[in-house]
């Protein structure tokens, strides 16, 4: 196998099918960060398409003092951060701002899409009940569960790609994991006590 | 150790990340703590659960598709925007080239003379700085560095910086001719040959290297969109870097090239009040320092520096090598320099 630093030192040459085997070699891992981030398919499919396009147009500034996969998580990262900035921002527009109606302005009604004890019937995937999960987190704690618990990332490489220290790895890791914790731990209970209301 | 500082540990004991002491604790307390006992167990069970979630393929056509898109920008790119503006910088990337194997050929030289020399020779290309130069006498006569000769056909003509250049050309340069091109000859009485320009002379001369320069501030919706396109309106002669609250890219295009305001106008959304633009000069000599500041900073051992922070400061170093690079060329008629904010 032809190691990655190579494959990028060919790239940068005007390369292009080298670059082509660090896609075929990081497209998987690059996909499922992009979906878990953002929770859906089609964005998933758009978003890692435009980290590996940012990857390439930039290939000529990337120093390889880090490695390939480090420096294309933080693409990914960062093209998916920003995609769920701008979002948000619109969800909390949309949130905040009353409808208007001919009978004057009403309020929105926010469902919360975790927590409903009927959701949880709806629920049949496992993989769409993690998800459902990991996307109530709010940004800063759901990076570091998709780096650590689905690219299996060290605490190292995580804070080179979050571009933070050490010690806020493992202080939002922890956070988000107790945060996780205690939304696992009342859905277990709820579907416990539906499956003895069944039997 | 309090249930509450076992919360805050859980995680890190879990991937073994406590130092002995700290592990030495948490087991105690564990060993003790039924409440404690289930919360680790419950949060081990969560994260077995994510371990078993397997990871998606992606569609069939993620790869075709995205190569398809890249060969699309792959030909974009062999294309130039500005085929003067292009060539000129071509030559530039050339002469770097040629530089840097007369800098390991000089040798005890010493590598600022010696680039200070280049720069300034280069600049003798500008018109008004070339007569400037004779009446100091330093940048004609190339015998007075004692580092290398200039064909006279790289200073033949002035008014058409293509082929006054011409002798650099990456192709002819490339070549096996390229022992014909500048190239050192190690003088006889070492460095002393640089003694000759006082460093006021320096001073003076370096003083007078600026650019004009416009700045843009660019606010807009969309900043990674917006930066795309600009830089795509530029082409190979940007270079682009992102600051902590907005991007920026530096850029030069013909003088007067009025199109190229409209076009960034245009993007703005139909509205001009996004666009401010502020004319400012860029010195050269401030240039270097920032360059040697910068360098010192990358190489102290001392600074633990984050993969994050030494990339940006990386990018910083890249950014002011090519100002440095093309500077007297921006000085010249041929071109307005650029550095344009998108911020939201």
């Amino acid at each position: 196998m032809i190691p990655d630093d190579l494959l990028v030192q060919k790239v940068k040459e005007g390369h292009l099918e080298s670059f082509e085997v660090l896609v075929e070699r990081y497209q998987k891992q690059v996909y499922n960060m992009a979906y878990r981030y953002t929770g859906n398919s089609e964005d998933a499919y758009d978003l890692s398409q435009e980290a590996f396009i940012k990857a390439y147009k930039g290939i000529k500034s990337f120093r390889q003092e880090a490695a390939f996969k480090t420096w294309i998580y933080h693409i990914t990262s960062n093209v998916c951060k920003d995609f769920l900035r701008k979002a948000n921002k619109y969800k909390e527009v949309s949130i905040d701002a009353p409808i208007h109606t001919e009978e004057g302005e009403m309020e929105k009604q926010i469902t919360d899409r975790v927590n409903g004890p009927e959701e949880i019937y709806e629920i049949k995937e496992l993989s769409e009940f993690i998800q459902s999960m990991i996307s109530s987190l709010p940004n800063d704690y759901r990076e570091v569960i998709v780096l650590r618990e689905f690219q299996q990332l060290s605490y190292e490489e995580m804070s080179d790609i979050l571009d933070c220290s050490l010690g806020t790895v493992k202080s939002r890791l922890n956070r988000a994991r107790n945060m996780l914790k205690e939304k696992f731990i009342r859905v277990r209970e709820q579907s416990n006590m539906q499956l003895r209301q069944i039997r | 150790m309090t249930c509450q500082q076992m919360q805050e540990l859980l995680s890190l004991y879990i991937d073994e990340q406590l130092n002995e002491v700290e592990k030495q604790y948490f087991e105690k307390h564990l060993a003790e703590c039924r409440q404690c006992k289930q919360e680790l167990e419950d949060m081990q069970d969560m994260l077995k659960m994510f371990a078993s979630v397997e990871a998606l393929e992606p569609p069939a056509d993620f790869k075709d598709n995205l190569m398809r898109r890249l060969k699309g920008e792959h030909k974009v790119a062999q294309v130039p925007y500005r085929t003067k503006l292009a060539k000129i910088k071509r030559s530039w990337i050339a002469w770097g080239a040629t530089a840097a194997v007369i800098v390991i050929m000089v040798g005890s030289v010493g590598l600022s003379g010696f680039m200070d020399s280049i720069n300034l020779g280069l600049k003798s290309e500008s018109p008004a700085v070339k007569e400037s130069a004779k009446d100091n006498g330093i940048v004609q006569d190339e015998q007075q560095f004692g580092i290398m000769s200039i064909p006279e056909k790289s200073t033949a003509d002035t008014s058409t910086p293509e082929t006054a250049y011409g002798a650099f050309s990456p192709e002819r340069a490339a070549d096996g001719e390229a022992k014909d091109y500048p190239r050192a000859t190690v003088p006889n009485n070492g460095s002393r040959g640089l003694d000759k320009l006082s460093p006021d002379d320096l001073q003076e001369h370096e003083e007078a290297l600026f650019a004009t320069n416009q700045k843009i501030i660019f606010h807009t919706d969309a900043i990674d969109e917006t930066q795309q396109k600009i830089v795509d309106l530029l082409k190979d002669s940007a270079i682009n870097y992102i600051k902590v609250n907005s991007n920026v890219i530096l850029g030069f295009v013909e003088r007067n090239n009025a199109d190229f305001l409209e076009e960034i106008k245009s993007l703005s959304q139909n509205n001009e009040e996004n666009v401010e633009i502020v004319v400012y000069e860029v010195e050269f000599q401030k240039l270097k320092e920032k360059r040697d500041a910068l360098l010192k900073a990358i190489n102290d051992p001392n600074n633990n520096q984050g993969y994050e922070r030494k990339r940006i400061l990386q990018r910083e170093l890249e950014v002011v090598k090519w100002q440095l690079e093309n500077i007297t060329e921006i000085d010249s008629d041929d071109a307005d320099l650029f550095e344009i904010y998108i911020t939201e």
